[in-house]
């Protein structure tokens, strides 16, 4: 079983075969869990939401045409599922009940800066988690996924110019959070 | 002359292609604006860009096809929701042009007033409230009168909408806050309406 192509296997799946639908979790559980987790920071939410990713995909698989690519459809539920609790979260902190304030996004889990390249690491991840929902997409499929433009359009439905403009303003914004975190550090 | 700037994060980055890489840095030395911005993000090193692995518990993977399974097995085939899909579209559309003919309403007769009660709805307030970011506005319904609320942030700070900063309210669609307001209790509707109103007369 897996030996088959991801076509194979949705063929398969489509009769019948759950051990078919099995092999495509196994192979696509990882990078699917990777982008879910580096858009939502907490393993815990990524791990809910790969569920519910798994878990449409084999409802709709059935629908699937193959227009695109297996992995490519799946990018696209996670990244929507992904969205979806990311905006959940945001309005729901934004009416929160004690009136912080600002967005608490440190709840969601940052790196132990033990080393310089882990306090970068940190703060980069928590400068992505603070950007808005569709810079942070654009940013995590190109920056830690390194997906070519005209993937990232396919998964998200938008244009290319349009995606390298967001890239451009999230890499700035995060740039610029380092910048001020690091001050003179950064020459 | 085609500027280059939304090209720079690649550069930056070094994910850009050997062929644009050439491309934007023939652009870099003939234009002044985009070798301004360039210069301006050239200090953030490609070094302060680091990716690190995640760290996954021992066993996550092995254990996440089982878990899926068990979830697809033991989660109800949601026939309910099938069947109620089909009313819950028949609901919302009228809702929504609903809603958009409003919109149009009160952006006709949007002058002077930050606030303002559009109408009333033909909906039942089971769903509390439903409200929809249009950049520049939010319509609310409140739960117990069914007025339809326009808040016009645009107005209140006298600047392009598009530059309004509302914190958590970017680029929502009316589905995911209608999936979040449905999930408030009483209380937190009124609250969100209190909190709604308040920022109209900042």
């Amino acid at each position: 079983m897996s030996d088959l192509s991801d076509a194979d296997l949705v063929l398969a799946y489509k009769n019948g075969s759950e051990s078919a639908f099995n092999q495509i979790v196994l192979r696509h559980q990882q990078r699917i869990y990777q982008v879910v987790r580096r858009l939502l920071n907490d393993h815990d939410d990524a791990d809910d939401i790969v569920q519910d990713v798994f878990v449409k995909a084999s409802t709709a698989l059935q629908e699937f045409r193959g227009d695109s690519s297996l992995y490519t459809w799946l990018y696209r539920i996670a990244v929507n599922l992904s969205l979806n609790e990311i905006r959940r979260k945001r309005v729901k902190e934004f009416f929160r009940f004690d009136d912080i304030g600002d967005i608490d996004t440190s709840s969601e889990e940052t790196a132990d800066a033990s080393t310089e390249a882990e306090e970068d690491t940190a703060l980069i991840q928590k400068a992505a988690g603070q950007l808005p929902p569709k810079q942070r997409i654009v940013f995590v499929l190109r920056y830690y996924e390194e997906l070519p433009y005209e993937e990232i359009a396919s998964i998200l439905h938008t244009s290319v110019g349009g995606l390298k403009a967001n890239f451009f303003h999230a890499v700035k914004k995060v740039g610029r959070h380092l910048k001020d975190q690091h001050g003179p550090r950064i020459d | 002359m085609d500027h280059v700037s939304t090209d720079l994060a690649d550069l930056l980055l070094g994910s850009a292609s050997d062929q644009d890489r050439l491309r934007i840095e023939r652009h870099l030395s003939e234009c002044p604006s985009c070798r301004d911005e360039w210069i301006s993000i050239s200090a953030l090193a490609r070094t302060h860009f680091k990716t690190h692995e995640l760290e996954v518990p021992n066993g996550y993977f092995a254990s996440l096809p089982s878990r899926i399974f068990a979830r697809r097995t033991t989660e109800p085939r949601n026939r309910m929701a099938a069947w109620i899909q089909p009313a819950f579209s028949n609901y919302l559309a009228p809702l929504t042009a609903g809603i958009l003919l409003i919109v149009v309403v009160a952006s006709l007769s949007t002058d002077e007033s930050e606030l303002q009660t559009a109408s009333s709805l033909p909906v039942s307030t089971e769903d509390a409230v439903e409200y929809v970011s249009d950049n520049d506005a939010i319509f609310v319904l409140e739960p117990i009168s069914s007025q339809l609320t326009y808040v016009n942030y645009a107005s209140l700070v006298g600047q392009d909408p598009s530059a309004v900063h509302i914190p958590g309210l970017e680029d929502l669609e009316t589905q995911s806050v209608h999936d979040f307001v449905s999930g408030l209790s009483d209380v937190e509707v009124d609250r969100l309406i209190e909190r709604l109103n308040e920022r109209t007369i900042l």
